[in-house]
């Protein structure tokens, strides 16, 4: 039961400040947002992120920010865990930590002690060291909103902008903007740029509403896409993850038929397809973390230190998917991401 | 279990009147008052005596369910006149060590009416021409010992600090001890509907899906007839938490299924084979997975 007593979870009711941030011109634009909150003084974001006597889930009833600069690692190499499309030279990076979202297969709340979410204020660090990878590199795919959902934050970071102008002078950079938030129109006005990717994770309705607690309804992200397609951006649907939840076959089947009432399939980039799966570490702290979701006392094989359905299923589960989507979009436009196949980070 | 630790009995007295606390006749270490909500230590001053009564009284009360638990310090401070008047009440979201220089933040996840401010533990008292050199904050010498001992125990949304101010960092010199005792008392009492505010806020309640006594005597009997492994318990166990998460049933239902269902005859009897232990077990992950 929700007490009235708990902060909403959007106010960032506190916003813990890192004194090498304190100065930068983001810091005092995203500040200006939130003038009721209390700011408080910290010498680094580790030391209200890192420890571990935090409450994931409680955290998450008010969560609270963190800004502070990244001094070093503007880039990783690809998870093996995460689809790189081809790309040879397949990159992301961590402009926040964290979701404002709270899915309960969500693999950061395993990866994570705390639900707070930390902004790192220098995004033209991260752009300029893009920029000298790009010298090596080409074409460079690179996912921006990995470990976090970007778009869902654009009002209040503006970040998605940032990197769209970027990649608009630099047509070697494929950028992969994943999200689940109906927020489109953050960045509706500006010019659709054929090597920014908006990536949206869809699901079912039921799952939604049982598995993704606060963020948007299906029916407010197809609007978003169908709006995107009109515009001339490039997307990608990402049915990912598929659950093993009961009657999962017919909940698939309903689902793609209602994608495809209202998204033309020949518009898309591309389907992105994936079942359950989370490296094994990440697992054991998330069921922890999670005792109420059955998704993690389902029938699990682990391969590789990935966790993932029996293999059999998987197969059943992609070639049903498969199945359905072949009626709406060319098989060419479908991939896989194989559990078995990966290896985790 | 709301769990208080306080340094000096001036400053309990109040709460302990008004909460109707009785001192627990045991000779402990630390007194302690109680009634069946709440335990309050008095530590003594400093950070080391409070980290000590915290971990005391925590650890004396080790078996009591810590779900809906959580612990609570309160007392005077010092602070600066430009930032407070005394008698006014904080709820504190930052505790800084002077000695170590290291901070720890209690997770404000609630509403109150009371300001929050940050607050500086210090190994001495701090006297007007010292206080100069300190941070324009609030200024105690229990908290930072109170919460590196209470987070050993407790996640950072279970840990309240409210700090009352008492003086401005003045020395009491010619005022006797009885007086100095009526005074951290008075500012107390005054105090008590704000640390009244911050006691009554429940903490968030975790869900935990464990199995019920009944429960798991159906895991033993299982256990049991079929001879199985620690390991092979702890799988059954899983399946069983995870049958009742997906479904809302009782994994009771299981024994139903398993007495009609049995490799090894209606009986109760244990198998006789380890192989037919694995293949009951197997029957049983199929109910509770299928």
């Amino acid at each position: 039961m929700r007490s009235d007593n708990f902060i909403s979870p959007k106010r960032f009711s506190h916003i813990y400040l890192e004194e090498s941030a304190k100065d930068h011109p983001k810091t005092t634009e995203i500040l200006s947002k939130f003038p009721n909150s209390h700011v408080i003084p910290i010498d680094s974001y580790k030391e209200v992120f890192n420890p571990s006597s935090q409450n994931f889930q409680t955290q998450k009833r008010s969560p609270k920010l963190i800004l502070a600069k990244r001094k070093e690692q503007f880039l990783y190499s690809g998870s093996g865990v995460a689809p790189d499309f081809g790309y040879q030279f397949f990159y992301y990076n961590a402009l926040v930590l964290n979701c404002l979202y709270n899915c309960s297969y969500c693999y950061l709340q395993g990866m994570y002690s705390s639900a707070n979410l930390v902004v790192f204020v220098n995004n033209e660090d991260y752009i300029r060291e893009t920029a000298e990878q790009l010298k090596l590199s080409k074409p460079l795919y690179l996912c921006i909103s990995y470990d976090t959902d970007l778009l869902a934050l654009e009002n209040t970071l503006g970040y998605c902008k940032e990197w769209i102008e970027f990649a608009n002078i630099h047509p070697d950079l494929i950028v992969e903007l994943r999200t689940k938030s109906a927020n489109f129109k953050s960045i509706a006005r500006l010019k659709p740029t054929s090597n920014i990717i908006l990536a949206w994770t869809l699901s079912p309705e039921s799952v939604i509403a049982e598995h993704e607690p606060l963020t948007p309804r299906l029916s407010s992200r197809l609007k978003n896409i169908k709006e995107a397609l009109e515009a001339g951006w490039q997307v990608r649907l990402c049915l990912d993850p598929i659950l093993n939840v009961p009657k999962w076959k017919s909940i698939y089947s309903d689902f793609i038929s209602r994608i495809f009432e209202q998204i033309p399939g020949d518009k898309l980039r591309e389907i992105s397809l994936g079942v359950f799966r989370m490296n094994s570490d990440y697992f054991k702290n998330s069921k922890k973390r999670r005792p109420d979701s059955y998704l993690f006392y389902l029938p699990m094989e682990t391969h590789s230190f990935v966790k993932s359905y029996p293999e059999e299923l998987e197969k059943e589960m992609f070639a049903h998917v498969e199945k359905e989507l072949e009626s709406f979009v060319s098989k060419e436009k479908i991939h896989r991401l194989v559990a078995s196949e990966m290896q985790s980070i | 279990m709301i769990f208080i630790v306080v340094a000096l009995l001036p400053e309990a007295k109040p709460l302990i009147t008004t909460l109707d606390l009785k001192i627990l006749r045991d000779q402990t270490s630390f007194p302690i008052y109680q009634n069946e909500k709440y335990s309050l230590v008095v530590s003594g001053i400093g950070k080391v005596c409070s980290a000590i009564a915290t971990t005391f009284l925590l650890t004396q009360y080790k078996n009591e369910d810590r779900n809906g638990s959580w612990i609570f310090n309160f007392g005077i401070c010092g602070a600066p006149k430009e930032i407070s008047q005394i008698g006014e009440s904080f709820l504190i979201h930052k505790i800084t060590d002077r000695g170590t220089g290291k901070s720890g933040y209690p997770d404000i996840l609630f509403k109150s009416s009371l300001r929050e401010s940050s607050l500086l533990t210090v190994d001495q008292p701090v006297f007007e021409n010292e206080s100069v050199e300190l941070p324009n904050t609030l200024v105690d010498m229990e908290a930072s010992g109170f919460f590196q001992a209470s987070r050993k125990f407790f996640t950072s949304d279970k840990i309240r600090i409210v700090k009352t101010v008492s003086d401005h960092f003045t020395k009491f010199e010619s005022i006797t001890k009885g007086e100095i005792t009526d005074t951290i008392s008075m500012r107390i009492q005054n105090a008590i509907p704000e640390i009244l505010q911050i006691l009554s806020i429940p903490i968030s309640p975790e869900n935990e899906f464990e199995l019920r006594p009944d429960e798991i005597v159906s895991l033993n009997h299982f256990k049991k007839t079929l001879r199985l492994s620690e390991t092979e318990t702890i799988q059954l166990k899983d399946w069983m938490i995870g049958f009742k998460i997906r479904t809302g049933k009782s994994p009771n239902e299981g024994k139903t299924f398993f007495e009609t269902t049995r490799v090894s005859g209606p009986n109760t009897n244990p198998v006789k084979t380890r192989e037919e232990g694995k293949k009951g077990l197997n029957a049983l992950r199929q109910f509770y997975q299928s």
